[in-house]
């Protein structure tokens, strides 16, 4: 790799020639710019000389002066006769009589025919010159002038890459060809300006980067470099069309530099994804995939330069954050390609919805989760995409992936209601392995946890939110971050069996949740002589104890009716329980299942 | 896998440096495409109001089309565009390296023409060509035509003059000098434009259009002098340009509906 002195250098020089080929190509397309040429000047044909001239020599005119509806005609062409066909003989009034006449009869013969706005610019298209005939313009094409300067670039790069790099057939060589062609056909348009200089050397460099980054990605396949010449055509596409709409210098290096980093991120994980699945990803055959994995990099490009206003996508921007995205969205365009939208657009606003749903609870937790976030939500949805997102092309917003996140993400990370009261402090692999594991859980159970509208239930969202809220009013700092979530996940692993279990309600609570805070209670506080309390809790606050407790409360009322008395129920027999336990007898399940059964049938 | 560092980023500040140096050379090329544009969209609005406005007479046309801010609009423009090329005098060092003085002062007598700044603009297509700038083929033509688009011109104010009063056989006979004298009319000057080395084919219909604008100014003016009789070989001759502009407008791949309404145009504005 060359050093970093080397590299400042590469690059002041590789600016500077850039610049200059910019800066004639610049200055020759001003040279052939097309102008529209105003037409020469004539008079109108409302003039009262021509009228005459119609009336009293032309065929239609004259026998339009001689119709006997037209008398006052007939008087002023007299009149005009008789001065020795003077018109200025006419007063003013009688000339604009003329006129008018003159428009009225020629129009009965000649229907008017006005130019429509797109004739118009048809019209003028025919009136726009060229400095050159067709194809005779003296000048290399952009593509080649630059072409030029590009390849003393690479040249310069490889200079200082080991020296293989610079064999004929090398794998540098292999991907620079790929992007080389990749300019091929991109007609330079109105992107003339000096502002278009840095974009391709910036591509250049970040695909010869990919290669010395990751050697082993870029076989000898000539689907890989198809792949990167997609790619890399999509994404000269699209930074040309931002710079074809007008922007400043300033704007204009922000999309270049954006636009190497994505190109780079793109080639990298396209790669590494080819690598591990050739099949999927290099069928030649499969040029639909092809295609959708080339947009992906428009699609991210898009989603960073686009950024709208009121959302942070700051955290997505990372390499790390870009390149996690990236490599989701690769999977998923892979099994889905219609996923990835017209242009990218409908991939583009799903990761543009993800960080804008979530900027406000991902701010909540300490640390860059959400390129993570996003990357679990675009592989869930790949993997069954008509149940999570069936209006994909249409509407980011319902991908009931992104809805679930945002309401297990809220509930967590919600902060107490009081002062002083117990909050669990989740790592963010474990709201990762949260979150994974309940989209695996809605998209394995879609008949409750979806209706038929395809919305995502809204027990979903209550059952998350009560269950993390008991856990907030009832547990403490004895309650590990692991126990808690695995409390979470076997309550609504209860619910999913049994919607009930969220629907009905004890003091205003949902029942799961109102038994979860039964169950910390009886087994944070037991009602016990304060020497038995330590072995009691020694027995039942343990990772294994309290969620299996949990777990047969609400097994053993998965077929009984719900109530109010259910929870006090619970509670004494645990009671009866907690004594025997202090004083050293065995935890029995079968027992302890057992008598809640026959509580619970009381 | 190593970290991807841009090779072209890290230095960003010493490129940002090296890329303004080349830029800070480029601002007359902006003030010349600043013109172009501005010329071009004046051009395309003088044009739509031509069209727009052929069965209505004097200013009011202008005002009953709806038109009125459309010309001023397109007289801003073309002021603007005389701006930017009126700053380019203390670039032309430059812009003479850069082989663009030509273009310059090509877009410069065409500004001036259209804005009525008929001395001007033949002075600046003269000096042009009198000290030698490079013209490329597009420019050696327009610079070539630009007298007679300017006599064209100046023959219409004569003509209209002649709407409101008889004309003396003087401004009779100067109109027609400046419309059809052998050597220096308007005709002459733009069949000349014509023939000049590797035009593009809408070049040359362009030229084509303004000697129809000439004859139909040259039979308007014949129609104020009744006693003064336009020759037969001067209808030919319209007749004949007339012919070629509407093959020239079949071969340009036109809409049938956009080529029939320019041939109508034409056809109906020479009467023929």
């Amino acid at each position: 790799m060359p050093l970093e002195s080397e590299i400042i250098f590469l690059a002041i020089r590789g600016a500077l020639r850039l610049g200059a080929t910019a800066r004639k190509i610049y200055v020759e397309s001003t040279q052939a710019e097309a102008l529209v040429l105003p037409l020469a000047d004539f008079g109108s044909r409302a003039d009262e000389f021509r009228a005459y001239a119609y009336f009293t020599q032309d065929p239609a005119g004259l026998a339009r002066a001689a119709a006997p509806a037209n008398a006052r005609l007939h008087d002023l062409i007299t009149k005009i006769h008789a001065a020795a066909d003077v018109v200025h003989t006419l007063t003013e009034p009688e000339k604009a009589e003329l006129r008018a006449f003159f428009r009225d009869c020629y129009q009965l013969d000649h229907p008017p025919v006005g130019f429509s706005q797109a004739e118009l610019g048809e019209y003028m298209a025919f009136a726009t010159v060229r400095q050159w005939r067709a194809g005779q313009n003296p000048n290399p094409t952009w593509a080649q002038r630059l072409a030029g300067s590009l390849i003393e670039t690479g040249i310069d790069y490889l200079r200082t890459c080991p020296p293989e790099a610079l064999r004929p057939g090398s794998k540098y060589e292999k991907v620079a060809t790929g992007f080389l062609n990749a300019l091929d056909g991109l007609a330079l348009g109105n992107a003339t300006s000096t502002e278009w200089e840095a974009v391709p050397a910036r591509l250049l460099t970040a695909a010869l980067g990919a290669v010395a980054d990751a050697p082993e990605l870029f076989t000898s396949d000539p689907a890989l470099q198809e792949l990167a010449k997609l790619a890399g055509q999509s994404i000269l596409s699209d930074v040309k069309a931002r710079l074809e709409r007008g922007v400043n210098s300033q704007e204009a290096e922000r999309i270049s530099v954006w636009a190497e980093r994505v190109l780079h991120g793109v080639l990298v994980t396209a790669g590494t994804r080819a690598l591990a699945d050739p099949g999927k990803y290099l069928s030649i055959q499969n040029s639909t995939t092809a295609s959708a994995v080339a947009k992906v990099g428009s699609a991210m490009l898009g989603l960073v330069l686009d950024q709208p206003g009121n959302v942070s996508l700051d955290a997505l921007k990372t390499r790390k954050g870009l390149s996690r995205v990236l490599d989701a969205a690769l999977e998923v365009v892979a099994e889905h390609p219609e996923a990835v939208g017209a242009d990218g657009a409908a991939l583009r606003g799903l990761v543009a919805q993800i960080a804008g749903d979530l900027q406000g609870v991902v701010g909540r937790i300490p640390g860059n989760i959400l390129p993570e976030v996003a990357r679990i939500i675009l592989l869930r949805t790949g993997e069954n995409l008509p149940l999570l997102w069936p209006a994909s092309t249409t509407s980011p917003g319902r991908n009931l992936a992104l809805v679930a996140t945002q309401a297990i993400l809220a509930a967590a990370t919600t902060p107490p209601a009081q002062p002083g009261q117990w909050q669990p402090r989740f790592t963010q692999l474990q709201l990762l392995e949260l979150i994974d594991s309940l989209l695996r859980q809605i998209a394995a159970n879609p008949g409750w946890l979806v209706d038929r509208a395809g919305q995502l239930s809204p027990d979903f969202g209550v059952a998350i939110d009560a269950l993390f809220a008991a856990l907030r009013q009832a547990g403490d700092a004895r309650i590990s971050p692991e126990l808690a979530l695995d409390l979470v996940r076997t309550g609504l692993a209860a619910v999913v069996l049994r919607p009930d279990f969220v629907r009905t309600k004890v003091a205003n609570r949902p029942f799961v949740a109102a038994l979860l805070e039964s169950t910390l209670r009886v087994a944070l506080d037991p009602q016990l002589p304060a020497a038995d309390i330590p072995a009691a809790l020694g027995r039942l606050v343990r990772d294994d104890a309290l969620p299996r407790l949990w777990q047969e409360a609400l097994g053993a009322l998965q077929n009984r009716t719900l109530n109010d008395a259910r929870p006090g129920q619970f509670k004494a027999v645990l009671d009866t329980w907690l004594p025997r336990l202090a004083a050293g007898a065995p935890l029995d399940w079968s027992a302890l299942g057992l008598d809640l059964a026959r509580s619970f049938s009381a | 896998m190593k970290p991807y560092r841009s090779a072209l980023c890290r230095p960003a500040a010493f490129v940002a440096l090296a890329v303004a140096l080349l830029v800070a050379g480029c601002a007359s090329v902006n003030h010349l495409r600043e013109a172009q544009a501005a010329f071009s969209e004046a051009s395309a609005l003088h044009n739509q109001l031509q069209l727009a406005t052929q069965w209505e007479a004097g200013p009011e046309a202008v005002v009953t089309n709806g038109g009125a801010e459309q010309a001023l609009q397109m007289q801003v423009l073309y002021g603007s565009a005389l701006q930017s090329l009126r700053q380019l005098d203390a670039d032309r060092k430059q812009l003479e390296s850069d082989g663009l003085w030509g273009v310059a002062c090509t877009l410069k007598a065409l500004t001036q023409w259209r804005l009525g700044l008929y001395n001007e603009a033949v002075a600046t297509a003269r000096q042009a060509r009198s000290e030698g700038a490079k013209l490329l083929p597009r420019d050696d033509a327009l610079l070539t035509a630009l007298p007679g688009l300017v006599h064209n011109s100046e023959a219409l104010i004569l003509v209209k003059t002649g709407t409101a009063r008889r004309l003396t056989d003087q401004e009779f006979d100067t109109a027609r000098q400046l419309l059809a004298a052998p050597g220096d009319g308007a005709l002459t000057i733009l069949e000349a434009a014509r023939t000049r080395p590797g035009i593009d084919a809408q070049l040359d219909s362009y030229f084509l259009q303004a000697k129809l604008a000439a004859h139909v100014n040259l039979a308007d003016l014949h129609l104020r002098r009744p006693d003064r009789p336009r020759p037969d070989s001067e209808v030919a001759a319209a007749k004949a340009d007339l012919a070629t502009f509407l093959l020239q407008v079949d071969a340009a791949g036109l809409p049938d509906t956009t080529r029939a309404k320019i041939a109508d145009t034409w056809r109906s504005t020479l009467a023929f």
